[in-house]
Order: structure tokens, then sequence, then C-alpha cells
């Protein structure tokens, strides 16, 4: 079974910021995350779903609901 | 250990005009996919020296460019060099508070800056866009030359001020002359400098790494790749290999250590890569060696007062076993390391002592900061003669083979993502914070934390770290914040870290974060 892009973000979010799961009402910055956590999370987006991301994506869209929402948009985009 | 220097010029701006003269056509810069040739990029220098002339800028004054990386940026740095002035690089997004500290500090005459609505108190701001050439036929256009200012300096001139953390709460401005940024690029391009190389520029553009990455491939007739934005992740270092040729990079150790863990594949096509700011980690230089056997991986170090790198070490695979301690290497042209004990003598091979830095490459001075500078610039007795050194504060020791090896800090200072942090700096800012009562700055698991005691004023952690965001640039401003009811200390009074740590791992109540 496919994993939507949604769940694969949702997962590597929660992998690099250290808890069992995402609440999308929370704040990357609830978190205490960190530039360079942001970085990791966005190369480990690119790498599995192909959509180009900076830091700036996810520091500028904090509200974890929200950036999953922008990766899944920015993937139906380019047609995957 | 010393190492001698080239013969190319000692001025930024004329080594930038010889690779002009050298190679008028090769790309200089590239960015959002357009290209900056050599002939051109300096043409439009001239054009904003004139115009900057025009308004009384020369020898010793200090101009703020307030921009993000862009060929706009780099025109307007040239063009201040050929006046005889120097300048300053400002983050567009640091509060407004620094930014005055900023303008004052270096008693600017006036700003280029991108968005030129933006407060500097008053002082004239041009738009850097003032940086673009002439109309055709208007003056300087057609014989730029002709438009030079004839400003002289020698290479003790100020360049670049580089404002880096203070321990007293203020910007502390570094002043670096024309030698300091030329001395490692006038002789023999070090590797993966100059024709036919190609190096993302990623380092902050206030910070002198951006010196590095920049000026050091324009001034060997390399290009120079700016990164769009604020990072370079692994994704767009591979479109850099594959599009515009990238041949080298560099890195501060966090981040490279990164991308080895999620994308090492990223690095394939580079030839030389230069990491540096922190321990490298030994693992990761093994992987990064073993994939790519031929690629020269360099572990480099050195204090921004002694201007970019001081020592560099090719890093072998012998030096890379578990646990090991990757050597910081031998010094760069021009530029001599001393390891001195308590008693200013030099310390025998094996011995562990500070680390001082002499030779071309150090600052003149803190701007404005007179006993600050005489203390970390004290003169060194070296054989009998008097050099002027430069106390980094770092403890090391040269090993057998004669390489230099890091062995720590004397103080506080610390290092996140690769930037100079002085803890001293947060707190005094955080203590001007109405929430605030008593608060201790420390690195827990490679982040930032302050832990505080709640003063009268209103404001939980969000709104202390809301207000450190309007006084610090943001990697000064501690990712974790915790209220504590007191500091925590040891059974003989010093601060319990391991007590904070804990705190720090302790999830808060959640507040919404207002950033």
């Amino acid at each position: 079974m496919t994993r939507s892009t949604a769940e694969v973000v949702a997962d590597i979010v929660a992998d690099v910021l250290g808890i069992e799961e995402i609440d999308p009402a929370d704040s990357f910055y609830d978190h205490d995350g960190t530039s360079l956590q942001a970085l990791r999370i966005c190369a480990r987006i690119e790498r599995a779903t192909g959509v180009a991301l900076t830091p700036v994506d996810l520091l500028d869209n904090d509200v974890l609901g929200d950036f999953v929402a922008l990766v899944s948009a920015r993937s139906a985009g380019d047609g995957g | 250990m010393t190492a001698a220097d080239g013969a190319g010029p000692s001025l930024v701006h004329q080594a930038v005009a010889r690779t002009a003269e050298r190679f008028p056509r090769a790309t200089a810069l590239v960015h959002r996919g357009s290209r900056v040739e050599y002939a051109d990029l300096h043409r439009r220098a001239l054009a904003v020296a004139a115009r900057l002339a025009g308004q009384g800028i020369g020898a010793g004054a200090v101009v703020p460019l307030c921009a993000p990386r862009c060929p706009e940026l780099v025109v307007a740095q040239l063009g201040v060099l050929w006046c005889g002035a120097a300048y300053t690089i400002v983050d567009p997004r640091w509060p407004a508070e620094r930014r005055l500290a900023i303008g004052d500090l270096v008693a600017a005459p006036l700003v280029l800056a991108a968005d030129p609505g933006q407060d500097w108190g008053g002082r004239p701001t041009l738009p850097l866009t003032a940086a673009r050439p002439p109309r055709a036929g208007a003056a300087g256009a057609a014989h730029p030359s002709a438009a030079a200012p004839a400003t002289e300096v020698d290479a003790g001139a100020a360049a670049t001020v580089v404002f880096t953390s203070g321990t007293t709460g203020r910007p502390k401005g570094v002043v670096l002359p024309h030698r300091a940024v030329t001395r490692m690029f006038r002789g023999a391009p070090p590797p993966g400098f100059g024709p036919g190389h190609a190096m993302p520029q990623g380092a902050p553009p206030w910070w002198d790494m951006y010196s590095y990455e920049l000026l050091g491939q324009l001034m060997t007739g390399g290009t120079s790749l700016l990164v769009d934005g604020d990072y370079l992740t692994p994704g767009t270092l591979r479109r850099m290999v594959r599009q515009d040729g990238a041949t080298t990079l560099r890195l501060t150790t966090s981040l490279f250590t990164l991308f080895v863990d999620e994308d090492l594949e990223s690095f394939a096509g580079l030839g030389t890569v230069l990491v540096g700011g922190e321990r490298l980690p030994a693992p990761h230089a093994a992987r990064f060696l073993r994939r790519y056997p031929r690629t020269a991986l360099l572990n480099a170090y050195g204090p921004t007062e002694s201007c970019m790198h001081t020592t560099t070490h090719r890093v072998r695979p012998e030096d890379c076993a578990d646990g090991a301690d990757i050597p910081i290497g031998s010094p760069v042209p021009a530029t001599t390391v001393l390891v001195l004990d308590g008693q200013g003598r030099l310390c025998p091979p094996g011995q562990t002592g500070e680390i001082c830095v002499a030779g071309d490459g150090l600052a003149t001075c803190y701007l404005g900061e007179p006993e600050l500078t005489a203390r970390a610039f004290a003169p060194v007795e070296v054989g009998g003669a008097s050099v002027r050194a430069y106390r980094t504060g770092d403890y090391g020791l040269v090993d057998p083979d004669g390489l230099l090896r890091f062995r720590g800090r004397r103080d506080r200072q610390t290092k996140i993502a690769g930037h100079r942090v002085e803890p001293a700096e947060v707190e005094a800012a955080a203590r001007r914070s109405p929430g605030v009562r008593d608060c201790a700055v420390t690195v827990v698991d490679q982040a930032l934390a302050l832990f505080y005691v709640p003063g009268d004023g209103p404001g939980g952690p969000a709104a202390v770290r809301h207000d450190l965001l309007s006084r610090l640039p943001r990697p000064l401003v501690p990712t974790i914040v915790r209220a504590l009811d007191r500091l925590p200390l040891t059974p003989n009074g010093k601060l319990d870290h391991d007590a904070l740590a804990t705190a720090a791992r302790t999830p808060t109540t959640r507040t919404r974060s207002t950033r």
C-alpha cells in the first residue's frame, strides 16, 4: 500500500523532532525546532518525495499541519 | 608554524580587476540561473565607485551594505573598495536596534540598502541598485576606467568589518584589512579555486567565510554560485553540480555531518570539500572518504580575527579511526600559529597551550574597543622578536607530525551550527527583558538554551523569546527557553549544567508560538 505524501512528511517531521506523532496544530517552535532540524527535515522530504524545499518553507509555515499541507500541494502540483 | 605568501595584488578590488583583465568573458557569478561575466562585474563596480566617490565616499569610510546575497551586493562591495573605503554587510532582517547600533559604530556616511525605505536613524540611504550599470551614453559607461576613483590605499587599509558575537552585549566589529582577505589567494590558487572551478556561495554575507567563498573565487578566476535564499540544501547542491558545474564546496561542520547523514550522494562530482567551524566527527569523515576516496576533504580552523582560515588539513583515512581527533593542520599562506603556555612561552610539541595567530590575516582592531583590542592582540615574544598575535582563547597542541590539534575553549564561547555565540551576549540581552529576573544560557543537544527566573514583568517563555528576536540576530536567539523557579547550582556554587540539560529535555506546557 502506498502511503500518502502527507503521511510520509508527518513521519519525517516526527522522527527528526524526536516525538511519537505530530499534532497538526503544534508549531515547529513548540518543539524547540532548530534551523538545522528544519534543514534535515527538508533534505529527507526531498529524497523521499522529490519535492524541493528549503528550511524557510518550514520556518515560515511553522504550524506543522500547514507545512504538511504545503508539501502535499507541491507534490500534487508536480504530478506526483 | 608559518607559511609564505604569493605575489598577486594585495588589494581585493585590484585582485578581482586582474582576473577581469585576464578572463573578461569568464563567468564570475551565477544567481537564479543568470550569469555575470568578469568584464561586466568590473565595469559595474567602477560605475558604483564613481557614484559613491561623487557622494564623498573615500578612504577611512565604512559603508553598510544592507542586502541579501545577490550580484548587486557583490558589485557594491567592489565599488566601495574602489573608493578606498570599507564595507560592512548587514542582514536586512536583523533587528532595527542592532542595525542602528552598527550604523553608529561605523559612523556610516551613507547606507546602500536593498530596501532604501528601511530606517537607518536618518542616515542617507541609497538603493543598492545604484549598483546597476548607468544608461548607455551616461558618464562612466563608455570608458569605465576613466571614471575609476584614483584613491590609493595600502594593504593594511580596512576592506570589511565583520560583526560577531561579543561578551559585552554590544555587536563586536572585527576590522579586516585587504591583506587579510587576499593573503591566501596571491600565489597559486588553493585547491578548488581558480579557472575551471565553481563554488556554491552559501555562507551568510555578514560572515568572514562569505569573503572566502566569494572573493576567493573572484580573485583567482573561478565562479561563485550564489545560493538563492539562506540555506544550501543537499538538493540544491546536486542541481549546482549538474547545472552549474560546481567543483568545490565549503560547509560548516554541522552542515557537513547533516549532508553525510541524509544524502551522501549529493557530494558526487565535487573535487574539493572544505569543512570547519566545529570539531569534525571522525565517523562522518570516514564515511565521506570511503565513498569519495579521490575528493580532497579539508578540515579547516580559524577565528574571524585571523580572516577566513588559519590552518587546514587534508583529511587522510588514517586520521578517521573511531574516536580519533582529526587534526586542524598547518597554517595557510602568510599566517603563523604559535601555541603558548600561561607565561607566554612557546609550548614544545605535545604540550597543550593557547593557540595564538600572527601574520597578514590579523584584524586591525575591534571597532571602538581599544582596550579589548589591546588585550586580544597583544604582542608576543618569539625568538627574541616581538610579533603582534591574536589570542584565540582556543587550546591546542602541535602533534609529533607538526600538525595542530584543537583541545577546547578557555571561556564560555560556543558554536551553534558553526557560528560563534557568546552566551554572555545572549544573557545580557535577556536580562533587559521585563519578564526576566535572572538567566543563564548554555548549549543542550547542539541547541542554544536559555533558562530564566521570571521577573515581575509579563510574559512566558514564548514572550521572552519574541522579545529576544527584537534585539538579537536569529542565530543568537535560543531555540529552547525554559522558566525555572531558580537557576540550579552544584554544591560548590557553580551553575549545574546537568540539571539544566534535564530541564531543557523536559517539554514545557505547550504555548502557541509567537516566534
